[in-house]
């Protein structure tokens, strides 16, 4: 075996993002020793934003593997990298203030946080099915833990309990689809895998087993129909700003990582696989949406929009490499609209005691700035033109019609109708309801404030000008460096 | 026939009933206790197919880290939780469908399997010797090795946070 | 051809059962007698000289007494564990080289196997307490293991900084390469080449002074491993009535008997083997007085016997070693226990477990 120091170089600078988050986990745990637990928060985020900026510094963008075929350094991985930080930056904006309101000084969070932003990041940039499985359970294994947080509680426990029993079968059946695969074609690199894509339809019936359980491990990880159950209940006892996180960040790693293996098989060739990634997405935006109609909770109500909105992103994969961007663009715009209403949310829970939906009658009056934030949101989530949430639903419509699929583009628009509905009741309520609540009103603190202006100014931006984000992700889709720096 | 081609034959009967007897024991022990003991059992048997597939160091670590450390914390933990028998449960409409599902994957996984048979793994390099597998770890596969210990810290903080006694209520 | 070789492991088996269970008869005495001289006693002395035949007579009664099975214990679990407990130890011998050429399975993770296998040890004594339906004997058990699977992460620690220092988890090649016959040269702290000086000089722990405090962690936790005072706390007569084999009688108490002392035997066999040379001489070659290699060799069976019994004196000193410790310390509360473990031992093993790497690094020329 040739061991060539330069590559060893080249590579470190390649996995740059991994290795800064890596010394950003360590000196946060050196910070808890230390008691500098008022700053860890700021280190945190900025850590996070120094691995974003890492992973788009390099120029070479063409497509490249690194530390011997194991992780995918260049094409669309700079981008995914920066959306998976800012999704903890995002975090980190309602965290502080969240667990100070809670009065729970958990400061091993910020460090979990980073780690499982590692994870997620290595899972969907892996170029072997190895590394998509460790990433998995690093991340996977910080959301336990963020799940069972509040350990003297009851629904925290009941929450954490069941993500991990659920979580650990789930990783089991991925596991096998994994070793299945493996026995199959002698290889667990994916890029090996593909060029002997012969050998995967040698046997069809491994074949479609091995992907099947494959596919299963993460249509849980996305909480798609069959396996949607955990959602609410785990949702529901997570500290909330963290079920945002769970709801997004984890989502997104592991669209990413699913479409980027389902895509190198160019899985759109075997109409089964399609099929059952459509049936799930259809179940899930039907189901999703309809039940989140009766939900008088509003984490619940979260939860249930949140399988909802993992069917319209099964859509988009099941264009296959056209929608791929789509799927992306979707889970970023979902990612800042997601975690802006779990921290509203957040921001609520203590004060109004609860986060039941009645409580928030008479809002629109009593706390203005709230009420217009968490309207913003919940429009935007609805799909509702102006907003950010209408261009990425366009989007994946539009890659589904695109790819013939039009049965299921026809199903998410009615669906979405439904969505329309829930989304706009609660606005409705905040306008409207009569004035019950206690005399208290949410407030923000300059955190929460900055983080609810930034993702508010995001999600109008965004819904004007797509482009700002469509654009480099398809020039890092197709590899062409030089447009890059127009973009930026 | 050589006294060593016998003795592999009885070698690997032995393990795979023993293990296949291990197996059933888990899920049939009503005891706690004597059901961690099957699994015990059931991983040593794989300890000893490992051995007549001469993948040594795979075989010593299995009992190592299975047998060795975590079997022996799962009976501790069930000694100490003082975990009474399972008691007799109703049959239900809910268990019964799992159980079809669970037969109906059982014969997928069969049907599969047989695919496999007289078959064996292309590129696949011979694994569970030390020095391979040293050397895979090294080169190859240097960056999982390196990212699992990410994972180990990540579970080892997660325990600490659920276990460590606060001083918040 | 099938019999003979059955036969032939078989005869191996017998052998290796027969001499512990004699060494386990002289070990008890020499207990009882050094005890003695400690205390400023005299010892067992009624049954034959001075004592001798005493602990062959204990055994004998233990043999012909009737073995118990409570009627509260879980049968299979009670009758299973002084099985899985000698079975687990005896298991460990088979990798042990014993001379140059005498090891019964010379196969590449040796090291590693007599690891793994003596862990199994743990699920024996497990379901002795848990089966025998006694509260001291539980206790006796969950303590036992608690303090076991501790101790083994320094012991493991220790053992591979060795592994590392000889390069090879064979224990008999970890054996060769400390003395005249090694395949690869030896060097004296990384500068004077004894490869032919053999002796003392070429041991592990003079060889790489660094090994010196990490003998001294291998030796504490092999005793708390053997549950040997100070570290008795699973048997403590005082409070357990003993421990986790209270309800065991007859026989099956002389099995649980034999595996306790086979194992002590075990571990200091395998710290001679790692530390002190195995079964290579501690005479040196000096000049043309060729000390060395007149009292070691390979392939004769002068040699063989040479090799044997440098590797059992080594053995027996370690061996008389624990039982001086075991007459001069008190033994331990549970916290101290704990605390030596997990803040001196395994920090103290990973120091040693680094440096070893470090040196090891320096010496192929690597820094």
């Amino acid at each position: 075996m040739n061991f060539n120091p330069g590559d060893i170089v080249n590579f470190s600078v390649m996995v740059a993002p991994i290795l800064f988050l890596l010394a950003v986990g360590l000196m946060l745990m050196l910070m808890d020793v230390l008691k500098a637990h008022s700053s860890m928060p700021l280190i945190a985020g900025l850590g996070l934003i120094g691995a974003g900026v890492l992973a788009v510094l390099p120029e070479k963008i063409s497509s490249m593997q690194a530390f011997y075929g194991m992780i995918e350094v260049g094409n669309i991985a700079p981008l995914n990298i920066v959306f998976l930080c800012l999704s903890g930056v995002f975090t980190i904006f309602f965290l502080p203030d969240y667990l100070k309101r809670q009065d729970k000084p958990i400061y091993e969070v910020y460090t979990l946080l980073i780690f499982a932003i590692i994870g997620m990041i290595m899972m969907a940039n892996a170029s072997d099915l190895l590394i998509t499985f460790i990433g998995l359970e690093t991340f996977s294994i910080a959301l336990y833990v963020f799940a069972a947080l509040f350990k003297k509680e009851e629904t925290s426990n009941e929450a954490g309990l069941k993500y991990f029993l659920l979580g650990a079968f789930a990783s089991a059946f991925l596991l096998l689809g994994i070793s299945l695969l493996y026995g199959l074609t002698g290889y667990t690199n994916l890029n090996d895998i593909a060029a002997n894509a012969s050998k995967l339809t040698d046997n069809p019936a491994l074949f479609f087993t091995s992907i099947g359980l494959f596919i299963i491990g993460f249509l849980f990880k996305v909480s798609a129909f069959p396996f949607h159950n955990w959602t609410p209940d785990v949702y529901s006892g997570t500290p909330t700003p963290l079920a945002g996180f769970m709801a997004t960040g984890s989502k997104m790693a592991a669209f990413i990582a699913l479409g980027t293996v389902l895509i190198k098989l160019n899985f759109t060739q075997y109409d089964k696989l399609v099929n059952v990634l459509a049936l799930a997405a259809i179940l899930s935006m039907i189901y999703g949406n309809v039940v989140a109609v009766r939900q008088k909770n509003l984490k619940r109500l979260l939860a249930y929009s949140s399988i909802a909105h993992t069917g319209y992103v099964l859509l988009g994969l099941c264009a296959g490499k056209a929608g791929f961007v789509a799927v992306i663009f979707y889970m970023f715009i979902y990612t800042i609209m997601n975690i802006g209403a779990f921290g509203l949310v957040g921001i609520a829970e203590r004060t109004l005691a609860d986060t039941d939906m009645d409580k928030w009658k008479g809002l629109g009056i009593k706390a203005p700035y709230f009420a217009a934030a968490m309207s913003l949101f919940l429009f935007s989530m609805a799909g509702i033109p102006p907003f950010a949430g209408f261009m990425s639903k366009y989007q994946v419509f539009i890659a589904a019609i695109g790819s013939g699929q039009i049965l299921l583009a026809v199903i998410g628009i009615l669906t979405s109708v439904i969505a329309a509905f829930y989304y706009i009741y609660l606005i409705v309520i905040m306008y409207f309801g009569k004035n019950e609540s206690p005399e208290v009103s949410p407030r923000f603190d300059w955190t929460t404030g900055l983080g609810v202006g930034l993702l508010a100014v995001l999600i109008l931006l965004l819904g004007i000008f797509p482009s700002l984000v469509l654009q480099p992700l398809l020039q890092y889709m197709s590899g062409s460096i030089s447009a890059v720096a127009a973009a930026f | 026939m050589t006294f060593d081609s016998i003795f592999q034959i009885a070698f690997f009967w032995f393990f795979a009933i023993l293990g296949i007897a291990g197996g059933i024991g888990l899920i049939t022990q009503k005891n706690p206790v004597m059901a961690a003991l099957s699994l015990i059992l059931n991983f040593f048997s794989i300890a000893g197919l490992y051995l007549s597939l001469q993948a040594e160091f795979l075989a010593v670590i299995q009992i190592l880290v299975y047998a060795g450390a975590i079997m022996v914390l799962f009976l501790f933990v069930i000694m100490l939780l003082n975990m009474q028998d399972e008691q007799n449960q109703q049959f239900d409409v809910m268990k019964g469908l799992a159980f079809l599902l669970g037969l109906g994957f059982f014969g997928e996984l069969l049907f599969v399997f047989n695919s496999f048979m007289g078959k064996s793994v292309s590129g696949a390099f011979p694994l569970g010797k030390v020095e391979p597998i040293g050397m895979q770890m090294m080169t190859n596969y240097l960056f999982p090795f390196e990212m699992i210990s990410v994972v180990l810290l990540a579970a080892l903080i997660g325990a600490i946070i659920i276990a460590k006694k606060h001083s918040y209520k | 051809m099938v019999l003979s070789s059955g036969i032939l492991v078989l005869i191996q088996v017998a052998a290796t059962f027969t001499f512990i269970a004699l060494f386990t008869l002289w070990a008890v005495y020499a207990e009882r007698k050094v005890s003695a001289w400690i205390q400023d006693r005299i010892g067992p002395m009624e049954v034959g000289p001075h004592g001798a035949f005493q602990t062959a007579a204990d055994i004998l009664k233990l043999i012909l007494k009737e073995s118990i099975i409570p009627a509260a214990a879980q049968p299979l679990l009670f009758i299973a564990a002084p099985i899985v407990i000698f079975v687990s130890v005896f298991a460990g011998y088979a990798a042990l080289p014993v001379g140059p050429d005498i090891i019964a399975s010379s196969f590449s993770v040796g090291v590693l196997y007599i690891i793994a296998i003596i862990a199994v040890d743990v699920i024996g004594l497990l379901s002795a307490g848990w089966g025998s339906s006694n509260k001291y004997a539980l206790l006796g058990s969950v303590r036992a293991v608690a303090q076991m699977i501790s101790y083994e992460i320094p012991t493991a620690l220790i053992i591979i900084a060795t592994v590392m220092m000889t390069g090879s988890l064979n224990l008999q090649v970890i054996a060769l390469r400390q003395g005249i016959f090694s395949d690869v040269p030896v060097h004296l702290w990384g500068m004077m080449d004894i490869t032919h000086v053999g002796g003392f000089l070429s041991w592990n722990i003079v060889r790489y002074p660094h090994l010196i405090p990490a003998f001294i962690i291998f030796f504490i936790s092999t005793l708390a491993e053997c549950n040997r005072a100070p570290f008795d706390l699973p048997e403590a007569e005082s409070e357990l009535v003993s421990g986790f084999h209270v309800e065991y009688s007859g026989y099956r108490f002389a099995v649980i008997f034999l595996a306790e002392y086979a194992k002590m035997l075990l571990v200091c066999l395998i710290g001679a083997i790692l530390f002190f040379g195995g079964w290579n001489t501690p005479l040196p070659n000096i000049g043309s007085l060729s000390l060395a290699e007149w009292t070691s060799g390979t392939g004769t069976i002068a040699a063989t016997l040479w090799g044997v019994c440098w590797l059992l004196l080594k053995g027996v000193l370690l061996i008389l070693l624990q039982m001086w410790v075991r007459w001069t310390y008190p033994r331990l509360r549970m916290d101290q226990l704990t605390t030596l473990c997990w803040k001196y031992l395994i920090p103290g093993s990973i120091l040693i477990f680094f440096l070893s790497g470090i040196i090891r690094l320096w010496e192929v020329g690597g820094l």
